[in-house]
């Protein structure tokens, strides 16, 4: 899996599972960084993507969240 | 000789087998029946003239002229007269119009006795009246008030229910009632399947008018019926035979409408009855449901919201892990360059002309690593931490 095309899959709304593979990738760099397996030259550009999938969890709980808040209001 | 015997009015007991009206005068075959109702054991002429006849019915009513039919037992107060030419005569004087009531009642007691022996009162009664009364065979004379008062109380009802009345004419009074109220009976019952019910009626009667009811076969008829039979014969005291074999019995044709009426509304009342109670009961339901989908909602919320919470409390770990383990490989490189450096360091010249040694170099640069590659009067720098200096070699040795 190359970060381009995890990247796509991220911005896929559609894809029901794309927090879930952001989690997975997240949790995958974090342990590369636990075992040491990321080069430095690699390391800006990882920590770069890993900022970017945190945000995208993040904006995901986010926008949920104001989903089941606005479901449960209408009814 | 009997005229002479008899010169007072005396009471007698009998029955009227004829009554005949000439000129305002009523001429009476008396008899007296025997044990057997077709034996005749005694008979005699009377008459009632005119003026007695108009004295008597307006002493009595109407009364008087019910209890003078034929087939009636009679009290009577005659006085005997004895004409040479036209014989022995009874001359009417008064009439007892309790007695034949009396009478009537006792002969209605006993047709009630027998009906009753023969269990068939109650017969027509146990009949289960349809849940709509909406055929209906009406036996009634086409002359009677009554049947007009039935037709338009029935049209007249406040529910627009419709009936279907057949009509089925009958004498409802006098001679010819049990005969033709028989035969009209008989064909309903051929036909029943096409009615909910049997309706006789007529308008108002004394009592004597209502003789004709007091009939065994009519009582027997009606109770056997297989259709429930009401009745309204317009009367307000007693009750006849047929009134009390029938289903129900009514006082008039208009209440007999009436309970057609109400017997339909009762059904129409318990359909209401029945749509609210189905109203009420999905109304409830549908609350409870409601109730349920709403609890469920709920949790479904709490469940959901716990659910981001966790995820969010998940990625913030992950994000704290992430800022922390970012450092490693940096402080790792860091710790290496750190080394590397003073690796190098313990290589550098200028650390040795810190420590005091100085370097020489010749014109051109390079360092002066044997002092064979002096001569005198070379000139050399010399290279101190703090600055460069030349000098002048001496000698040679």
């Amino acid at each position: 899996m190359g970060p381009a095309k995890q990247k796509l899959k991220i911005m896929s709304k559609n894809n029901n599972s794309s927090y879930d593979d952001a989690l997975q990738e997240l949790q995958t760099i974090v342990q590369q960084l636990q075992d040491n397996q990321i080069p430095v030259d690699e390391l800006s550009a990882k920590i770069k993507r890993a900022a970017r999938l945190i945000e995208y969890c993040q904006e995901k709980l986010r926008s949920t969240e104001e989903n089941i808040q606005e479901l449960f209001t209408r009814s | 000789m009997i005229a002479l015997n008899l010169s007072e009015p005396i009471w007698v007991q009998c029955e009227i087998g004829q009554c005949n009206e000439s000129r305002g005068h009523y001429w009476l075959e008396l008899v007296q029946q025997g044990e057997n109702e077709e034996e005749i054991v005694a008979q005699a002429a009377a008459v009632i003239w005119a003026r007695q006849y108009r004295k008597l019915r307006n002493e009595l009513g109407p009364t008087f002229q019910q209890v003078l039919q034929e087939g009636m037992a009679v009290k009577l107060q005659v006085r005997v007269d004895f004409h040479e030419r036209f014989g022995l005569k009874l001359m009417v004087e008064d009439i007892d119009p309790g007695y034949t009531m009396g009478k009537l009642a006792l002969q209605r007691q006993e047709i009630l006795d027998r009906l009753h022996k023969e269990q068939l009162l109650e017969v027509n009664a146990r009949l289960l009246l349809p849940t709509v009364l909406q055929d209906i065979a009406v036996i009634s004379s086409a002359k009677a008030a009554g049947y007009q008062d039935f037709v338009e109380q029935l049209k007249g009802n406040a529910y627009g229910y419709q009936y279907n009345l057949q009509f089925f004419p009958s004498a409802m009074q006098g001679a010819a009632v049990e005969k033709e109220l028989l035969r009209q009976l008989k064909q309903i019952e051929r036909r029943k399947s096409e009615f909910d019910a049997v309706v006789i009626i007529r308008g108002g009667g004394s009592r004597l008018d209502l003789q004709a009811f007091d009939n065994y076969e009519l009582g027997k008829k009606i109770a056997e019926l297989s259709l429930p039979v009401l009745i309204g014969i317009g009367h307000d005291i007693d009750e006849t035979v047929m009134d009390r074999v029938a289903h129900q019995s009514l006082k008039t044709p208009t209440a007999v409408a009436d309970f057609l009426i109400h017997h339909n509304e009762n059904f129409e009342v318990k359909i209401q009855q029945l749509a609210l109670q189905i109203q009420q009961g999905s109304f409830l339901q549908l609350r409870e449901q409601n109730l349920k989908v709403e609890r469920l909602a709920q949790s479904l919320q709490m469940a959901a919201q716990r659910t981001v919470q966790m995820e969010r409390t998940r990625v913030e770990t992950l994000h704290q892990q992430l800022k922390i383990l970012v450092q490693i490989p940096i402080q790792a490189a860091r710790q290496s360059l750190t080394e590397l450096r003073s690796q190098i360091q313990l290589f550098d010249p200028e650390e040795a002309h810190k420590r005091g040694f100085i370097s020489v170099t010749n014109e051109q640069g390079q360092i002066i690593r044997s002092v064979k590659s002096l001569k005198k009067e070379d000139t050399v720098q010399l290279h101190f931490s703090d600055g460069t200096r030349k000098a002048k070699i001496e000698n040679n040795e």
